[in-house]
């Protein structure tokens, strides 16, 4: 019912769609997120980015072209959406998160670095443990 | 009937014709208000629109105005009343009802437009109880995957920080003490060449007044030294010519020979080479070969010898 994934392929065509101009504002975009997030197919996704970014279209027609698309799906209360909206934003910064990561990592590979990433992260989480436990004992 | 209504179907009688009268009738026996009668009589449509219209007040729609000012016919009236009657709100209702449209087509369209509508209606408690289940775990699923996300940022730019970094930050350093360095350099470098050049400077004054004092020196040594050699000059040319007349004395030697001697400006043993060639009996040409150019008087001498014996090859001895 629900693609998570699809919410995150629409980020990077978004992306590339906007590099050299934005032609969504946020509302917009979480109204297309909502729209990736409940249609079955990508390519209807990939579509309807196609008909936004067609550069006759105005504001108006934008949203036209959105509401359009959100018709078929059922109203959920403000709340739910907000959640969804949540989700999405959720996604985005871990979507941001992992490019920043990609990029250490490149940094560190052209610097000849060598290193274990999950011993680290193990060892993060132990040491992440350990000052509760010492505020525990000095508490 | 209401006295009103009776009152305002009398008042219709003399203008609406009898088919129109029958939906007036209709109406007011209903008990609709005199008022949205008025309305749909003066709007002055057909009677059987006339009636589609009443009938629709009569189903209870409230949209009379939409209805009488559209110019409908009575068939889109219907649907227009159905559509109403349906659920859909005037706004909806606009979205398919024209004057241009067929009623069929606007039937088709109003059936669609009823569907969607079901079909967004919220749905069902158990229904939303169950999406918003299902939206929770996407939630919690996402905000494990932003920590883990977030770790990893954490791991990878600690050790940026710890080999790049700091790194590069102590390159940096390295490089800022290096210019220090040179800076300090330059600067003692500069100081040592304004020394220097105060040096120069200071040389150069000195030089200045000694090359003064040796001009004035060497103007006055050099008049001196003119007048010490015109008179050692004169006093050479005396001597070699007394010298000459010595060694000559009681030779012939031709007057060229002579101008010679004194052009060439020849030495004391030079002189003696000459007075030999002279005794020897050369003749004034070949002397003036052996003298040619002024040669060593070692280089005279065997030069003299050496026509002394090509003379004698030549006599045949």
């Amino acid at each position: 019912m629900a693609e998570l994934e699809h919410v995150v392929k629409t980020f990077s065509l978004l992306e590339a769609a906007e590099k050299e101009q934005p032609f969504l504002t946020r509302e917009q975009k979480q109204d297309l997120y909502r729209i990736a997030f409940h249609k079955e197919s990508m390519e209807e996704v990939e579509k309807i980015i196609l008909q936004l970014q067609a550069p006759h279209a105005g504001k108006e027609e934008k949203e036209r072209i959105l509401s359009h698309y959100l018709e078929p799906f059922f109203q959920v209360p403000e709340n739910i959406l907000q959640i969804e909206n949540y989700i999405f934003q959720l996604q985005y910064m871990t979507y941001e998160k992992e490019k920043a990561n990609h990029m250490l990592a490149a940094l560190l590979k052209q610097e000849n670095i060598q290193y274990d990433l999950e011993a680290m992260l193990t060892e993060g989480k132990i040491k992440a443990a350990v000052p509760v436990k010492k505020d525990r004992a000095m508490g | 009937m209401t006295v009103e209504g009776q009152r305002y179907l009398e008042e219709c009688r003399k203008v609406l014709k009898e088919e129109q009268m029958d939906a007036v009738s209709m109406g007011l026996d209903f008990g609709l208000p005199v008022s949205d009668i008025q309305k749909v009589v003066k709007s002055n449509q057909e009677a059987p629109v006339m009636k589609a219209i009443i009938i629709g007040l009569m189903e209870g729609i409230g949209e009379i105005d939409f209805l009488c000012e559209g110019n409908y016919n009575q068939f889109q009236v219907r649907e227009i009343v159905e559509g109403l009657k349906n659920g859909l709100d005037l706004e909806e209702v606009k979205t398919y009802a024209g004057n241009e449209l067929p009623a069929s087509r606007m039937r088709t369209m109003r059936i669609q437009l009823e569907e969607s509508k079901v079909k967004k209606e919220v749905p069902k408690d158990e229904e939303m109880r169950s999406y918003m289940k299902n939206l929770m775990g996407i939630m919690e699923q996402s905000i494990q995957q932003f920590r883990e996300s977030n770790d990893r940022f954490t791991a990878l730019s600690s050790l940026v920080k710890e080999h790049v970094v700091e790194e590069k930050n102590q390159e940096i350093k390295d490089l800022y003490e290096n210019l220090q360095y040179k800076d300090k350099n330059i600067q003692e470098l500069r100081e040592k060449l304004a020394k220097k050049e105060q040096e120069i400077q200071d040389l150069k004054k000195e030089a200045e007044k000694y090359r003064e004092k040796t001009e004035a020196v060497s103007r006055e040594t050099k008049v001196v030294l003119e007048e010490k050699s015109i008179q050692t000059a004169e006093g050479l040319q005396k001597s070699k010519r007394r010298l000459l007349g010595i060694a000559m004395l009681g030779k012939k030697v031709p007057k060229s020979v002579v101008e010679k001697i004194l052009e060439y400006n020849l030495s004391a043993e030079q002189l003696e080479e000459i007075r030999q060639c002279v005794e020897s009996g050369l003749a004034d040409a070949e002397i003036l070969q052996v003298m040619e150019n002024s040669p060593s008087p070692e280089r005279m001498k065997k030069m003299r010898e050496i026509i002394l014996l090509m003379r004698k090859r030549k006599a045949g001895v």
